[in-house]
């Protein structure tokens, strides 16, 4: 993303009263690490709390790591997520996130630790027991891996860890706007929110504003927030809109992306969410009419 | 300035359980808690604070006040806030305990559940407990994290999660460093502590005051830790003046804006000259909450550390 387009979509987001942090992703932001020190000053200085995840390639000196965690919190960075599983250090050793882990307390920059797992890879305790002591003021999340991606292709469907039947939770994750290079604007920064039903519109045609009103009136999007994705699947299966689902998911985000990614099965939720808003309506039209009725009543 | 922040309200100083490192004073010590009243009050003046994330209800032991929590996470929850609480989970002998609670606050709107998971907790708390509030947690739809605090020679926390790692996938752990702050102040040695080379020079680490915290007092200070909860920090009290001007005009302003620039190190020049050295400077320190409250809590460096502020309001 050019710097000018990540400046501007700051100066927008700050106008927004219920944003108050921006995450920067990737790919590897750090590949852009000036770009990285100018959006932290620019966010920083507009009051918002910056947040940038790694891979943790860059920190291979003590030194090194030490004079960028100095020049990330000057810049205003207030937390820096590490990526670190059996996969990532395949390219980047665990020695790396324990120099970061070490620079962040010495600097005084919060750093956290994220992990996907699989039944095959390290889980939390491995990582936790390889870091030890430099976890002290920390936090780690483990992530089940889910079939998306490049690890849809890689790794064998018993390595997920899938459980039978339809994910029940909610959707806890439609709050965010999620800007990607070309523009595009996505609920959500999961692998699996980047599906074009659930797309809000692209900066360069809407102001992020109007995008972000988008998001709280959709009523598609708040319906998926509440209830969830295994609300669509169980109603798309009742009404034969769609012929059955795989028969075990990792998660929500798992299902979501099965839901989504598939464009005739996206076309039945279009038109699941359509009855949906009709009958809400009905609903509410009736509730409306009943409580006149009862005025009428009271007022006779 | 309070933009996505979050507020913490301490409902509670009552706990089931004396931990020799607890960063609160022994429990001989300390027995209030809020009316509910207070606390739903405490909610309604919280909630009016611009741009305002989440309130987190901590103790103590909030679970003690289990009816009133409810009630305070239903409030909070109808204003449109996310809600966050902490136990140590003592209370969950059993699935069914734990399934009855955890549901009535997922149905009052919890949105975020902390657990405290370490090695000074699970001699009084059994693991199975543990699980019990987890499983509940995950099966309501309620976000779980465990809370760990982490001292030198740290083997405990890889053990423990190993044995709820097999129970349970995507796990998170928050982990904060032992501090000698409270009770701890006592029981642990400087060799307890996972220490850093250097004093910490850094400004505040959570950008004041976004890390309000609501004591169980009434009592107003800028940050959640147990190391911040010190007279010169309060920043005034409910029972004098509301939340709104309590925040924009903070009896502790001043200090405020060092510790929101500079750090609790900006004092050090200062102590030095009075010839007073700090415990920490010579063992070493934690992070920047365990100078600060070095600092504070000792009353000779209180009254060093005042003065230094007062000279510099001169000088501003």
């Amino acid at each position: 993303m050019p710097l000018g387009m990540a400046l501007s979509c700051i100066d927008q987001l700050k106008k927004i009263p219920t944003i108050g942090k921006i995450g920067l992703t990737g790919g590897e932001p750090f590949l852009l690490y000036p770009e990285v020190l100018e959006i932290c000053r620019h966010a920083s200085c507009k009051g918002l709390i910056v947040s940038c995840i790694t891979n943790g390639y860059w920190a291979r000196s003590e030194e090194e790591t030490l004079a960028k965690m100095r020049e990330l919190r000057a810049a205003g960075l207030a937390t820096l997520y590490v990526s670190t599983d059996t996969f990532h250090q395949a390219f980047v050793p665990v020695e790396s996130v324990r120099r970061i882990l070490r620079a962040g307390r010495r600097v005084g920059l919060f750093v956290g630790v994220y992990m996907d797992v699989t039944r095959q890879s390290m889980r939390l305790p491995d990582l936790f027991e390889a870091l030890k002591e430099e976890m002290v003021e920390s936090a780690i999340f483990e992530s089940p891996l889910f079939p998306v991606g490049r690890a849809q292709e890689t790794l064998d469907a018993e390595d997920f860890f899938t459980r039978p039947g339809i994910p029940a939770e909610p959707c806890l994750r439609m709050n965010d706007l999620f800007v990607v290079p070309s523009g595009d604007v996505y609920p959500c920064c999961s692998a699996a929110g980047m599906q074009p039903p659930l797309r809000l519109g692209n900066v360069h045609e809407t102001p992020l504003a109007q995008i972000a009103a988008r998001l709280q009136r959709s009523f598609f999007h708040r319906l998926l927030a509440q209830r969830g994705p295994g609300w669509f699947a169980q109603a798309l299966i009742e009404r034969e809109l769609i012929p059955s689902l795989q028969p075990a998911y990792v998660h929500a985000c798992h299902l979501c992306y099965d839901l989504f990614s598939r464009p005739e099965w996206a076309a039945a939720v279009a038109t699941l969410v359509e009855e949906e808003e009709i009958r809400r309506a009905r609903r509410l039209l009736e509730a409306a009419l009943l409580s006149q009725t009862e005025a009428t009543h009271a007022a006779e | 300035m309070l933009q996505n922040s979050f507020c913490t309200i301490r409902i509670t100083d009552e706990c089931e359980i004396d931990c020799p490192v607890c960063g609160m004073p022994p429990l001989s010590r300390r027995a209030q808690s809020m009316s509910q009243e207070e606390i739903l009050n405490c909610v309604a003046q919280v909630a009016q604070l611009p741009s305002l994330w989440a309130i987190h209800f901590a103790g103590g032991e909030p679970f003690l006040l289990f009816d009133d929590l409810v009630e305070a996470i239903r409030t909070t929850s109808a204003r449109g806030l996310k809600t966050i609480t902490i136990t140590q989970a003592f209370w969950a002998r059993s699935p069914g305990e734990a399934r009855e609670r955890i549901e009535a606050l997922s149905e009052a709107g919890l949105t975020c559940l902390l657990i405290h998971t370490d090695r000074f907790h699970q001699p009084h708390v059994p693991l199975a407990r543990i699980v019990n509030v987890v499983t509940a947690a995950r099966a309501a739809g309620t976000l779980v994290y465990l809370f760990s605090t982490i001292g030198r020679g740290e083997e405990t926390p890889g053990t423990i999660l190993r044995s709820l790692t097999e129970e349970f996938v995507g796990l998170g752990v928050i982990t904060r460093p032992l501090l000698p702050v409270g009770r701890a102040k006592e029981a642990v040695t400087p060799e307890d502590l996972l220490t850093i080379p250097e004093v910490p020079t850094a400004p505040c680490p959570d950008p004041i005051p976004r890390r309000l915290t609501v004591d169980v007092d009434g009592s107003v200070y800028p940050c959640f830790s147990h190391a911040g909860r010190m007279p010169p920090l309060r920043m005034g009290s409910l029972h004098q003046r509301p939340l709104s001007e309590i925040v924009t005009h903070p009896d502790s302003a001043l200090l405020l804006a060092i510790l929101k620039e500079h750090g609790p190190s900006w004092f050090l020049p200062a102590l030095a000259d009075a010839g007073i050295v700090l415990p920490g400077q010579r063992s070493g320190y934690v992070n920047v909450c365990h100078l600060c409250y070095e600092i504070f809590s000792d009353p000779e460096a209180a009254k060093v550390a005042h003065r230094a502020l007062i000279s510099s309001k001169r000088g501003r």
